[in-house]
This record gives C-alpha cells, structure tokens and sequence, in this order.
C-alpha cells in the first residue's frame, strides 16, 4: 500500500496525464461506437492506425515536410523579429505610444481575414505561408517581450545605474533576463498561433501540407484523414511547447522552484 | 588618493504623480573628509536615503550642490559604492555572480583576480558554500550579505551604506559591526564611510561622526563626534561615556520620531 500511494506521489504527473488520456480515448471510442459511420467520426484507435498508414506509405512525408518549412521560417523569423521589436518597444517610450495602436490593430486582426490579402501580394507559393506564419505568430510575442521589459523593476535600473553598468549591458544583464519569462510566454502564445497560421495559409491555395490534407479530406469526404492531420497538428502544438519548456527550464534554473508547482 | 565631499545647502523635493510634493531633504551642509566614518540617524521617512543616493549621484538635488573633491557630482563614479536598503540582487544570478556584479567591468582586473575578490568577501559575509545558490534559496540575512559584498568588492574610496544590517539577527550584526572595521579599514586607506542606520548604539559603536537628522524635510539636528580610538571592540559599549552619548543621542531623537509617528 505504502509502496504504491509512494509511486503515486513521485509519478503523479504522468499517471494523472494518462488517466486523462484514457478517460477521454473512451468517452471518444463510446461516441465512435454509437456514431457508427467513418463518414461523421472516426475512434482514436482508427486515428493512430491511419496516421500510421500515412507515415508508412510514405504519402504524408511531403506534407510534412511542407508545413514544417512555413513554420519554422515563420515562427523562427518571428521569434527573432518578435524579441527584437519587443525589447525596443519596452525600452523606447516614443516608439512604443507610436507604434502601439498598430500592434493592437494586428493582434486583434484574425489571421484568416489577412491571409487572402497575403496570398494575393506574395502568390500561392511557400513565402506566402511563410509570412502568414509570421504575421500571426509574431504579435504575441512582441507584446509579452515588451510587457516583460517593463515588469523588470526600476530598482534594478538604478542598480544597474549605481555601478556604472553601460546602458548597452544593461539589455543584456538586466533587461533580457528579467523578462525571460514573459518572452517565453510570448513564444508558446506563438507556436499555438503559428500553427494556425499554417493551416490557414494552406486553406487559400496550396500544393502541399498538413492543412492542405485536411481540406482535401473535407472535399473527399475522408474523415480519418481530417482527424488524423487535426492530431497531428495538436500534438506537433503539444511538442513544440514543451521544447520551450525544456529550454526555459535549462537557460532559467534560477525560476525552477517556481516552475516545478 | 583620498576624497572629500561637501554637502552644500542641498534640498530635496519630490514631486508625485498626482502632483502632490514632498519635501525629504531641508537644507542640508556636510562636510566629509577622508579617513572617517560618518552615520546618518534619524526617524523613518526624514530622508537619510534620499540624501544617500543624492551623494551617489542616483538622485539629483533640487537645491544646493554636492562637490566630490571640487567637482558637483552628476552621477555614479566607479569610485562610490552602495549597500541599497532593499537587497536588490539579480534574481538571475547565484551568489557569486551578484557579487561579481560591480567589478566585471573593470578592465584592470584580469578574471582569476575577479574570482579572488568574489571568495574573499564571500568569506568575510559568511556565505561559503553558498557560492552557486540562487538569491530565492536564500535568507532575508543572507540576501543582504550578498548586498554588503557586493559593494565591499568594488573597493570604493566612498562606501555608502543603507542599513545593511538591518535584516541580520542579534549575534550576526554584533560580529558584523566588528568585522566592518577590519574589512573597510577607512582610516588607513583614507575612505568614507557613509553608514544609515535605525540603531543608535550601532552608529555610535561604528561613527567617527553621527549625523543626527531632524524630521522631514530632514536637516542635521546635531553633529556628535565621538571620541573613542579605533579599531574598537564590542566592549566599548559599556563605557560610561558611551552610554552617555548614545543616551544624548536618543533624548535628541525621541521627540522627531514621536512626529514621525504622529503623520
Ligand atoms: N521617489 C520618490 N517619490 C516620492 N517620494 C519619495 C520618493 N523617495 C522618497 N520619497 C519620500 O521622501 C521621504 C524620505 O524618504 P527616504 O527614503 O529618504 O527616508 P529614510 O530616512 O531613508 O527612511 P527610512 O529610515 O524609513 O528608510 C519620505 O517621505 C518618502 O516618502
Ligand atoms: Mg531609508
């Protein structure tokens, strides 16, 4: 008893997880059972086994590949870029009143209602995706940047200040790393919209890719197919976001205790 | 080299955001000459930081001037260091970086020299063996050690400290007031000390000088020498001319803290 209440403790993360996990995956095969037709629903079982047809018959290699090339350089340009601005804005008063209505403006801009407008402009190729990519997932981290900069305390300025600390060093000794937490906020906020921005940059013409599957599946009727890029754009979220986890929990072990509750 | 300071007239007026203003400093003159150890006493608000930081440069006068060997003072030099009343460590940085933090600057100093500060004073504060920990594992005490040894390892010629004992326990701050002398060595090498402190029997204990400050806008009251040779040990604080001066001191202050209280 005390063996395995003692498990339970250290393990406690993953058993609840997979407890999830089950507990839905059967509410999910019971709507399965009594829907009855692939044609509306398919169970996780059916998922799992046609996302495997499809990596093993090598079909879905491309697509794959596809979306990957308009996230990375999307989201990675945008982390960049994103950062970048970010501290900018929290460290320039005048750039930030200036420019802030326009952020405001983006962010609260759906990206489907941009991205027709970006396919017209850059054409039905990957730069197109690849900007649609960027526009959505930049904004966030943008503003988490900022918003960290300007939660780092005055105080440390004039720490900073009191012992003759270059304003140059000061970005990267004081500012950067106080706001590593809001900036790695502002990067999984990122990854979420930037994984939307795939599929609907794939929605307006396409070739190639995971949300461009999806929509053939919606046109074919291929439900299995629908779900199966559905699962494997969440768990690609899913992944990505823990990566950020993984590392913010490598570059900040001074936020550990904080972070393990 | 050793530098004096003098305090001429300044005030200090604060301006809120809701346009209300608050006068800390009233008409303040010091003059402060190498080789000394002056306290700032006085009840809480009357403005003993303001006019720290004012020294340091952290802060501008509104009136008056302050001269660091001649010259006004527009800023922090090098050659000043500050023991803050807040901690104020870098939550990013474990024990040795923070108290690294204000020599790594310096080009003179080659990194095993810098390494050498950072164990010296990391013994003197009593944190070995706590080298790599995080300011969030440790204790308000040893948070403002890493405070005090941070400022000790810049080696300033005008060391300004604000309550750094404050948050230590009873028997730390004794040994503490002692190791002080040895480790700031002020008469030898020509420094000033600039010591803020609430405990009346520590600034005597400590003090070439005790500034005694009136209530806000904060003036010197008094200006108390004491005369007792240094180094000194714990025992001096039983002299009957010790006690008569820190009672002296205390019959001073009562009535302005009574004001204080009163706000
Ligand atoms: N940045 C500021 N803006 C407005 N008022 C301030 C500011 N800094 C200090 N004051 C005010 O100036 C007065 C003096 O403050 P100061 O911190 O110098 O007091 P102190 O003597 O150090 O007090 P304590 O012993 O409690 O630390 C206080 O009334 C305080 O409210
Ligand atoms: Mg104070």
């Amino acid at each position: 008893m005390g063996a395995l209440s003692n498990f339970y403790q250290e393990q406690r993360r993953w058993l609840n997880a997979i407890f999830g996990i089950g507990v839905v995956a059967a509410f999910w095969s019971f709507a399965d059972w009594q829907v009855n037709s692939e044609l509306f629903f398919v169970g996780p079982w059916r998922v799992v086994t046609y996302t495997y047809g499809l990596f093993a018959s090598g079909e879905i290699l491309d697509d794959l590949y596809i979306s990957g090339i308009e996230f990375f350089w999307g989201f990675g340009v945008a982390a960049f870029a994103g950062i970048a601005f970010g501290m900018i804005f929290g460290i320039s008063r005048v750039f930030r009143e200036f420019f802030d209505p326009w952020l405001s403006a983006v962010y609260a801009t759906p990206s489907v209602a941009l991205a027709p407008l970006i396919i017209i402009w850059f054409g039905v190729d990957l730069t197109a995706k690849i900007v649609i990519v960027l526009i959505t997932a930049v904004v966030p981290i943008v503003l988490n940047t900022y918003t960290g900069v300007l939660s780092v305390g005055k105080e440390f300025q004039t720490l900073a200040n009191s012992f003759c600390i270059p304003q140059r060093q000061v970005l990267y000794k004081i500012l950067i790393p106080g706001s590593l937490p809001y900036i790695v906020t502002g990067l999984r906020l990122g990854i979420s919209r930037g994984i939307v921005g795939v599929v609907v940059g794939e929605y307006f013409g396409a070739y190639a890719g995971l949300g461009y599957q999806l929509f053939k599946g919606l046109d074919t009727f291929n439900m299995p197919l629908m779900m199966s890029c559905a699962a494997m754009l969440a768990g690609t979220g899913v992944v990505l976001n823990q990566v950020i986890l993984v590392i913010e929990r490598r570059m900040a072990p001074w936020r550990d205790s904080t972070l393990q509750e | 080299m050793s530098s004096s300071i003098q305090v001429e007239q300044v005030h200090k007026t604060f301006m809120k955001p809701t346009g209300e203003t608050v006068h800390a400093v009233g008409g303040i003159d010091m003059d402060l000459r190498p080789g000394t150890f002056y306290s700032f006493v006085g009840p809480s608000g009357c403005g003993k930081t303001t006019m720290l930081h004012m020294i340091h440069g952290l802060l501008p006068p509104t009136r008056g001037r302050i001269l660091l060997d001649g010259d006004e003072v527009v800023g922090p030099t090098p050659n000043k260091a500050v023991v803050f009343q807040q901690a104020l460590l870098l939550p990013w940085r474990n024990v040795t970086d923070n108290i690294q933090f204000g020599i790594e600057n310096d080009r003179g100093m080659s990194a095993t020299e810098r390494r050498e500060i950072c164990d010296k004073y990391t013994q003197i504060v009593g944190l070995r063996g706590f080298e790599s920990h995080y300011p969030h594992e440790l204790s308000g005490g040893m948070q403002q050690r890493v405070n005090l040894a941070r400022a000790l390892a810049v080696n300033p010629e005008i060391l300004l400290m604000d309550e750094p004992f404050a948050s230590l326990d009873a028997q730390t701050r004794l040994l503490m007031q002692e190791e002080l002398q040895r480790m700031v060595d002020w008469k030898n090498s020509g420094k000033i000390v600039i010591f803020v402190t609430h405990d009346i029997e520590e600034a005597v204990f400590l003090s070439d000088v005790v500034f005694c400050f009136s209530f806000r806008p904060g003036t010197i009251m008094k200006e108390i020498k004491v005369p007792f040779p240094t180094p000194r040990t714990l025992r001096v604080k039983e002299e009957p001319e010790f006690l008569q001066i820190k009672h002296d001191i205390w019959e001073l202050l009562a009535d302005e803290a009574r004001k204080a209280m009163e706000e």
